[in-house]
Protein backbone atom coordinates (compact mmCIF):
# COMPACT_ATOMS: atom_id res chain seq x y z
CA UNK A 1 0.00 0.00 0.00
CA UNK A 2 2.90 2.32 0.71
CA UNK A 3 3.95 4.09 -2.46
CA UNK A 4 7.43 5.58 -2.16
CA UNK A 5 6.75 7.98 -5.04
CA UNK A 6 3.54 9.30 -3.52
CA UNK A 7 4.16 13.01 -2.70
CA UNK A 8 2.49 12.72 0.72
CA UNK A 9 4.50 9.64 1.69
CA UNK A 10 7.69 11.33 0.49
CA UNK A 11 6.98 14.42 2.57
CA UNK A 12 6.00 12.34 5.58
CA UNK A 13 9.16 10.24 5.48
CA UNK A 14 11.27 13.30 4.69
CA UNK A 15 10.40 15.28 7.80
CA UNK A 16 13.07 15.76 10.44
CA UNK A 17 11.86 13.76 13.39
CA UNK A 18 13.08 14.39 16.91
CA UNK A 19 14.84 11.51 18.60
CA UNK A 20 13.86 10.18 22.02
CA UNK A 21 16.49 10.14 24.73
CA UNK A 22 16.83 6.38 25.23
CA UNK A 23 19.24 6.78 28.14
CA UNK A 24 16.73 8.91 30.06
CA UNK A 25 13.98 6.40 29.25
CA UNK A 26 16.08 3.50 30.55
CA UNK A 27 16.69 5.40 33.77
CA UNK A 28 13.03 6.35 34.16
CA UNK A 29 11.86 2.78 33.50
CA UNK A 30 14.27 1.37 36.11
CA UNK A 31 13.14 4.02 38.59
CA UNK A 32 9.43 3.25 37.87
CA UNK A 33 10.05 -0.45 38.55
CA UNK A 34 11.90 0.32 41.79
CA UNK A 35 9.10 2.68 42.89
CA UNK A 36 6.37 0.11 42.22
CA UNK A 37 8.31 -2.55 44.16
CA UNK A 38 8.77 -0.14 47.05
CA UNK A 39 4.99 0.60 47.01
CA UNK A 40 4.25 -3.15 47.11
CA UNK A 41 6.68 -3.49 50.05
CA UNK A 42 4.92 -0.63 51.86
CA UNK A 43 1.52 -2.24 51.22
CA UNK A 44 2.70 -5.57 52.63
CA UNK A 45 4.54 -3.96 55.56
CA UNK A 46 1.40 -1.98 56.44
CA UNK A 47 -0.14 -5.33 57.41
CA UNK A 48 2.93 -7.23 58.61
CA UNK A 49 4.23 -4.54 61.02
CA UNK A 50 0.94 -4.00 62.91
CA UNK A 51 0.48 -7.78 62.97
CA UNK A 52 3.95 -8.23 64.52
CA UNK A 53 3.33 -5.39 66.93
CA UNK A 54 -0.01 -6.83 68.09
CA UNK A 55 1.48 -10.32 68.33
CA UNK A 56 4.34 -8.98 70.43
CA UNK A 57 2.11 -7.08 72.86
CA UNK A 58 -0.72 -9.62 72.86
CA UNK A 59 -0.43 -10.21 76.63
CA UNK A 60 -0.88 -6.50 77.40
CA UNK A 61 -4.13 -6.17 75.42
CA UNK A 62 -7.57 -7.13 76.64
CA UNK A 63 -9.43 -9.92 74.79
CA UNK A 64 -11.86 -7.54 73.05
CA UNK A 65 -9.08 -5.28 71.65
CA UNK A 66 -7.06 -8.35 70.58
CA UNK A 67 -9.98 -9.76 68.59
CA UNK A 68 -11.00 -6.38 67.23
CA UNK A 69 -7.50 -5.57 65.92
CA UNK A 70 -6.97 -9.07 64.55
CA UNK A 71 -10.34 -8.83 62.76
CA UNK A 72 -9.35 -5.52 61.18
CA UNK A 73 -5.96 -6.91 60.10
CA UNK A 74 -7.52 -10.00 58.56
CA UNK A 75 -9.96 -7.78 56.66
CA UNK A 76 -7.08 -5.66 55.36
CA UNK A 77 -5.24 -8.68 53.83
CA UNK A 78 -7.52 -9.02 50.73
CA UNK A 79 -7.45 -5.23 50.37
CA UNK A 80 -3.63 -5.22 50.22
CA UNK A 81 -3.69 -8.17 47.81
CA UNK A 82 -6.12 -6.23 45.57
CA UNK A 83 -3.90 -3.11 45.63
CA UNK A 84 -0.86 -5.19 44.68
CA UNK A 85 -2.82 -6.78 41.85
CA UNK A 86 -3.82 -3.33 40.57
CA UNK A 87 -0.22 -2.15 40.61
CA UNK A 88 0.72 -4.60 37.89
CA UNK A 89 -1.02 -2.25 35.39
CA UNK A 90 1.50 0.47 36.20
CA UNK A 91 4.28 -1.74 34.89
CA UNK A 92 2.66 -2.54 31.57
CA UNK A 93 1.29 -0.68 28.60
CA UNK A 94 -1.64 -1.40 26.33
CA UNK A 95 -1.28 -2.63 22.75
CA UNK A 96 -5.01 -3.21 22.15
CA UNK A 97 -6.88 -1.49 19.33
CA UNK A 98 -7.50 2.22 19.78
CA UNK A 99 -11.26 1.72 19.92
CA UNK A 100 -10.89 -0.77 22.80
CA UNK A 101 -8.24 1.39 24.40
CA UNK A 102 -10.51 4.45 24.50
CA UNK A 103 -13.30 2.38 26.05
CA UNK A 104 -10.86 1.05 28.64
CA UNK A 105 -9.60 4.57 29.36
CA UNK A 106 -13.17 5.76 29.93
CA UNK A 107 -13.87 2.77 32.21
CA UNK A 108 -10.61 3.31 34.07
CA UNK A 109 -11.48 6.95 34.77
CA UNK A 110 -14.98 5.94 35.89
CA UNK A 111 -13.44 3.31 38.21
CA UNK A 112 -10.94 5.82 39.60
CA UNK A 113 -13.82 8.16 40.36
CA UNK A 114 -15.68 5.28 42.08
CA UNK A 115 -12.58 4.41 44.15
CA UNK A 116 -12.26 8.06 45.21
CA UNK A 117 -15.97 8.10 46.14
CA UNK A 118 -15.59 4.89 48.19
CA UNK A 119 -12.44 6.25 49.89
CA UNK A 120 -14.27 9.48 50.71
CA UNK A 121 -17.24 7.70 52.21
CA UNK A 122 -15.23 4.93 53.90
CA UNK A 123 -14.83 7.26 56.86
CA UNK A 124 -18.47 6.62 57.91
CA UNK A 125 -18.19 2.85 58.63
CA UNK A 126 -14.82 3.50 60.32
CA UNK A 127 -16.50 6.12 62.55
CA UNK A 128 -19.17 3.55 63.46
CA UNK A 129 -16.45 0.95 64.21
CA UNK A 130 -14.63 3.43 66.45
CA UNK A 131 -17.90 4.18 68.24
CA UNK A 132 -18.50 0.44 68.74
CA UNK A 133 -14.96 0.05 70.08
CA UNK A 134 -15.37 2.87 72.61
CA UNK A 135 -18.77 1.58 73.69
CA UNK A 136 -17.42 -1.97 74.07
CA UNK A 137 -14.43 -0.78 76.12
CA UNK A 138 -16.91 1.03 78.35
CA UNK A 139 -19.36 -1.92 78.42
CA UNK A 140 -16.71 -4.51 79.32
CA UNK A 141 -15.20 -2.08 81.81
CA UNK A 142 -11.73 -2.43 80.28
CA UNK A 143 -10.42 0.96 81.51
CA UNK A 144 -11.41 3.22 84.41
CA UNK A 145 -13.95 5.74 83.12
CA UNK A 146 -11.60 8.79 83.34
CA UNK A 147 -8.93 6.98 81.39
CA UNK A 148 -11.47 5.81 78.80
CA UNK A 149 -12.81 9.37 78.32
CA UNK A 150 -9.27 10.73 77.92
CA UNK A 151 -8.42 8.02 75.37
CA UNK A 152 -11.70 8.55 73.52
CA UNK A 153 -11.18 12.34 73.30
CA UNK A 154 -7.58 12.03 72.08
CA UNK A 155 -8.38 9.33 69.52
CA UNK A 156 -11.47 11.24 68.34
CA UNK A 157 -9.41 14.40 67.78
CA UNK A 158 -6.76 12.51 65.82
CA UNK A 159 -9.40 10.67 63.78
CA UNK A 160 -11.31 13.91 63.03
CA UNK A 161 -8.21 15.64 61.65
CA UNK A 162 -7.27 12.56 59.62
CA UNK A 163 -10.77 12.08 58.24
CA UNK A 164 -11.17 15.72 57.21
CA UNK A 165 -7.88 15.46 55.33
CA UNK A 166 -8.96 12.16 53.69
CA UNK A 167 -12.34 13.65 52.72
CA UNK A 168 -10.79 16.75 51.08
CA UNK A 169 -8.14 14.68 49.27
CA UNK A 170 -10.60 12.03 48.00
CA UNK A 171 -13.17 14.66 47.00
CA UNK A 172 -10.55 16.51 44.92
CA UNK A 173 -9.54 13.25 43.25
CA UNK A 174 -13.14 12.32 42.49
CA UNK A 175 -13.78 15.73 40.90
CA UNK A 176 -10.54 15.50 38.91
CA UNK A 177 -11.36 12.03 37.50
CA UNK A 178 -14.93 13.12 36.67
CA UNK A 179 -13.60 16.16 34.80
CA UNK A 180 -11.02 14.03 32.95
CA UNK A 181 -13.70 11.53 31.91
CA UNK A 182 -16.00 14.34 30.72
CA UNK A 183 -13.17 15.86 28.68
CA UNK A 184 -12.34 12.51 27.14
CA UNK A 185 -15.98 11.88 26.26
CA UNK A 186 -16.27 15.35 24.72
CA UNK A 187 -13.07 14.84 22.75
CA UNK A 188 -14.29 11.61 21.16
CA UNK A 189 -17.86 12.85 20.79
CA UNK A 190 -16.46 15.66 18.62
CA UNK A 191 -14.36 13.06 16.84
CA UNK A 192 -17.43 11.00 15.93
CA UNK A 193 -19.46 14.05 14.94
CA UNK A 194 -16.73 15.20 12.54
CA UNK A 195 -16.77 11.81 10.85
CA UNK B 1 16.78 -8.48 26.73
CA UNK B 2 16.85 -4.79 27.63
CA UNK B 3 19.62 -4.31 25.09
CA UNK B 4 17.33 -5.74 22.39
CA UNK B 5 14.55 -3.34 23.41
CA UNK B 6 16.99 -0.50 23.26
CA UNK B 7 17.95 -1.54 19.71
CA UNK B 8 14.27 -1.82 18.66
CA UNK B 9 13.66 1.68 20.03
CA UNK B 10 16.70 3.05 18.22
CA UNK B 11 15.46 1.49 14.97
CA UNK B 12 12.00 3.05 15.38
CA UNK B 13 13.05 6.35 16.95
CA UNK B 14 12.21 8.42 13.87
CA UNK B 15 8.80 6.78 13.59
CA UNK B 16 8.04 7.66 17.21
CA UNK B 17 9.14 11.23 16.56
CA UNK B 18 6.74 11.45 13.63
CA UNK B 19 3.84 10.12 15.72
CA UNK B 20 4.58 12.70 18.43
CA UNK B 21 4.62 15.45 15.78
CA UNK B 22 1.05 14.62 14.71
CA UNK B 23 -0.30 15.09 18.25
CA UNK B 24 1.68 18.01 19.63
CA UNK B 25 2.66 21.23 17.87
CA UNK B 26 4.52 22.81 20.78
CA UNK B 27 8.20 21.84 20.67
CA UNK B 28 8.67 21.29 24.42
CA UNK B 29 5.39 19.45 24.83
CA UNK B 30 6.30 17.29 21.84
CA UNK B 31 9.62 16.37 23.44
CA UNK B 32 7.75 15.40 26.60
CA UNK B 33 5.22 13.36 24.62
CA UNK B 34 7.99 11.63 22.68
CA UNK B 35 9.63 10.54 25.94
CA UNK B 36 6.27 9.30 27.28
CA UNK B 37 5.57 7.37 24.07
CA UNK B 38 9.02 5.80 24.09
CA UNK B 39 8.63 4.70 27.70
CA UNK B 40 5.19 3.21 26.92
CA UNK B 41 6.63 1.32 23.94
CA UNK B 42 9.52 0.06 26.07
CA UNK B 43 7.04 -1.25 28.64
CA UNK B 44 4.83 -2.81 25.96
CA UNK B 45 7.71 -4.57 24.18
CA UNK B 46 7.93 -7.06 27.05
CA UNK B 47 4.46 -8.29 26.06
CA UNK B 48 5.04 -8.46 22.31
CA UNK B 49 4.04 -11.94 21.08
CA UNK B 50 4.60 -11.49 17.37
CA UNK B 51 0.87 -11.43 16.44
CA UNK B 52 1.57 -8.47 14.15
CA UNK B 53 4.67 -6.81 12.76
CA UNK B 54 6.76 -5.00 15.37
CA UNK B 55 6.12 -1.73 13.53
CA UNK B 56 2.32 -2.14 13.74
CA UNK B 57 2.61 -3.03 17.42
CA UNK B 58 4.79 0.00 18.18
CA UNK B 59 2.48 2.34 16.23
CA UNK B 60 -0.54 1.03 18.12
CA UNK B 61 1.07 1.63 21.51
CA UNK B 62 2.40 5.02 20.42
CA UNK B 63 -1.03 6.21 19.26
CA UNK B 64 -2.73 4.91 22.41
CA UNK B 65 -0.23 6.77 24.57
CA UNK B 66 -0.69 9.92 22.49
CA UNK B 67 -4.46 9.73 22.97
CA UNK B 68 -3.94 9.73 26.74
CA UNK B 69 -1.71 12.78 26.30
CA UNK B 70 -4.33 14.58 24.17
CA UNK B 71 -7.14 13.70 26.58
CA UNK B 72 -5.14 14.92 29.56
CA UNK B 73 -3.87 18.11 27.97
CA UNK B 74 -7.23 19.02 26.43
CA UNK B 75 -8.26 20.47 29.80
CA UNK B 76 -4.84 21.67 30.93
CA UNK B 77 -4.14 25.36 30.50
CA UNK B 78 -0.84 25.73 28.70
CA UNK B 79 1.96 26.30 31.13
CA UNK B 80 3.60 29.70 30.70
CA UNK B 81 7.00 28.10 30.94
CA UNK B 82 6.38 26.47 27.57
CA UNK B 83 7.08 28.89 24.80
CA UNK B 84 4.92 28.68 21.72
CA UNK B 85 7.76 27.64 19.45
CA UNK B 86 6.43 24.93 17.15
CA UNK B 87 9.75 23.75 15.84
CA UNK B 88 13.21 25.28 16.08
CA UNK B 89 13.74 27.14 12.80
CA UNK B 90 16.24 25.51 10.45
CA UNK B 91 19.19 27.58 9.37
CA UNK B 92 17.99 29.81 6.53
CA UNK B 93 21.38 30.04 4.88
CA UNK B 94 21.97 26.33 4.72
CA UNK B 95 18.65 25.61 3.04
CA UNK B 96 17.94 26.04 -0.63
CA UNK B 97 14.61 27.40 -1.89
CA UNK B 98 13.50 23.87 -2.73
CA UNK B 99 14.31 22.67 0.77
CA UNK B 100 12.50 25.64 2.30
CA UNK B 101 9.44 24.97 0.16
CA UNK B 102 9.54 21.33 1.22
CA UNK B 103 9.80 22.34 4.89
CA UNK B 104 6.78 24.60 4.40
CA UNK B 105 4.84 21.76 2.82
CA UNK B 106 5.71 19.48 5.75
CA UNK B 107 4.56 22.12 8.24
CA UNK B 108 1.29 22.61 6.34
CA UNK B 109 0.73 18.87 6.20
CA UNK B 110 1.36 18.50 9.94
CA UNK B 111 -0.98 21.41 10.74
CA UNK B 112 -3.71 19.80 8.66
CA UNK B 113 -3.15 16.40 10.31
CA UNK B 114 -3.36 17.94 13.80
CA UNK B 115 -6.73 19.46 12.89
CA UNK B 116 -8.15 16.05 11.95
CA UNK B 117 -10.26 13.87 14.28
CA UNK B 118 -8.10 11.45 16.30
CA UNK B 119 -9.09 8.36 14.33
CA UNK B 120 -8.50 10.02 10.95
CA UNK B 121 -5.13 11.20 12.19
CA UNK B 122 -4.25 7.67 13.19
CA UNK B 123 -5.42 6.13 9.90
CA UNK B 124 -3.58 8.61 7.69
CA UNK B 125 -0.29 8.51 9.61
CA UNK B 126 -0.29 4.71 9.78
CA UNK B 127 -0.87 4.63 6.04
CA UNK B 128 2.09 6.97 5.43
CA UNK B 129 4.19 4.68 7.64
CA UNK B 130 3.44 1.88 5.16
CA UNK B 131 0.77 -0.14 6.99
CA UNK B 132 -1.85 -2.01 4.97
CA UNK B 133 -5.62 -1.34 5.22
CA UNK B 134 -6.13 -4.47 7.31
CA UNK B 135 -3.28 -3.57 9.67
CA UNK B 136 -4.68 -0.05 10.10
CA UNK B 137 -8.22 -1.36 10.57
CA UNK B 138 -7.00 -3.86 13.17
CA UNK B 139 -5.01 -1.22 15.07
CA UNK B 140 -7.90 1.27 15.11
CA UNK B 141 -10.66 -1.26 15.79
CA UNK B 142 -12.60 -0.40 12.60
CA UNK B 143 -13.45 -2.25 9.36
CA UNK B 144 -11.12 -2.32 6.34
CA UNK B 145 -13.65 -0.45 4.20
CA UNK B 146 -14.09 2.22 6.87
CA UNK B 147 -10.33 2.66 7.03
CA UNK B 148 -10.27 3.08 3.24
CA UNK B 149 -13.00 5.73 3.26
CA UNK B 150 -11.35 7.70 6.09
CA UNK B 151 -7.97 7.50 4.35
CA UNK B 152 -9.22 8.71 0.98
CA UNK B 153 -10.95 11.72 2.52
CA UNK B 154 -7.91 12.60 4.60
CA UNK B 155 -5.52 12.28 1.68
CA UNK B 156 -7.59 14.71 -0.38
CA UNK B 157 -7.36 17.32 2.38
CA UNK B 158 -3.63 16.77 2.78
CA UNK B 159 -2.99 17.06 -0.94
CA UNK B 160 -4.82 20.40 -0.95
CA UNK B 161 -2.77 21.63 1.99
CA UNK B 162 0.59 20.88 0.36
CA UNK B 163 -0.44 22.40 -2.97
CA UNK B 164 -1.01 25.76 -1.29
CA UNK B 165 2.72 26.45 -0.88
Amino acid sequence: MSDKHDPLNQLWQGQTAEQPNIQAITKKWRWTKVKQRVYVCFDVLSVVIPFGFIWHSMDELDVFTQRYLMGLLILSVPFVAYLTWLRRFSLGWSSESTDQYIQRLQKQLANNSKIAFITKNSIWPVLVLIGIQHFSLFYYDVFPIEQLIRKAVISSLIVTVMFIAIWIWADKRQKRFDAERDDLNKLFKNDNEEK
Amino acid sequence: MSKDFSQVLQDHAALLGRVAATYEANFHMRQELLQEITLAVWQALEKFKGDSSIKTYILRVAHNKSITHVAYHAKQPRNDSYCEVETPQPSQQASSDVQLAQQQQIQNMLKEIRKMPIQTRQVVTMSMEGLSYSEIADACGISDSNAGVILNRARKLLMQSIQHV
